[in-house]
């Protein structure tokens, strides 16, 4: 149907915007056409898009490092112990994300809190 | 039938939503970037778990990264006034 091409064009257009590869006006264009229910489903669209990218972008800095620290005398085939080593790097390499996340949302907690006081507002909320 | 007039709700609805995606992708690229750094300095033999030494690495390596990145812009800013 009609619609569902706007909405790839749209999801399309605005995961290029993203990526800074096409202007504004193209993805204004498109809005003309759409109505809010429309909007809705291709914004999940783009947010599925985007995490699917990252998800990606993830899984080969994992393949990277794990395949430096787990095969280092590269044979006929992945061998059992490399395998083990491999589920094992992928794992901690997820655990490791979740401190650096932690770290990171403490971090940007603290900020926000310094910001409110210098304000005056009195810091937390 | 005519095109309808360009709706100013809709493109401000957009960019907002699109100013926020971006905001989380840079999030999201820059706790992707740390893992990988601190992931390097911390574990060279991954285990069954994440002990202690090798979780408090891995949060003292973000921390201090944080910290040097600060570090560079005020010093690099107090440069460019002199």
């Amino acid at each position: 149907r009609d619609k569902w091409l706007h909405i790839v064009f749209f999801v399309d257009c605005v995961v290029l915007w993203h990526r800074r590869s096409t202007s504004r006006s193209w993805c204004r264009a498109l809005t003309v056409k759409m109505d809010d229910r429309d909007i809705d489903t291709a914004k999940q669209q783009v947010q599925g898009q985007m995490a699917a990218q990252y998800i990606q972008e993830v899984m080969q800095k994992v393949t990277e490092k794990c395949f430096k620290l787990c095969i280092t005398r590269p044979g006929a085939k992945l061998d059992d112990s490399e395998k083990v080593c491999l589920a094992k790097c992928m794992d901690r390499y997820l655990d490791a994300m979740q401190v650096v996340s932690q770290t990171w949302a403490a971090r940007a907690k603290q900020q926000a809190g310094l910001q409110a006081g210098a304000l005056g507002d009195g810091g937390f909320q | 039938m005519e095109d309808p007039e360009p709706d100013d709700r809709q493109v401000k609805d957009l960019q907002s939503f699109m100013e926020t995606e971006q905001q989380k992708a840079v999030i999201q690229a820059a706790i992707g970037k740390l893992t990988e750094t601190c992931f390097e300095k911390c574990i060279t033999k991954p285990g069954a778990k994440l002990d202690s030494s090798e979780a408090n690495c891995i949060a003292n390596c973000a921390a201090r990264f944080l910290d040097s990145s600060v570090f560079v812009v005020s010093r690099m800013m107090a440069k460019r006034q002199q």
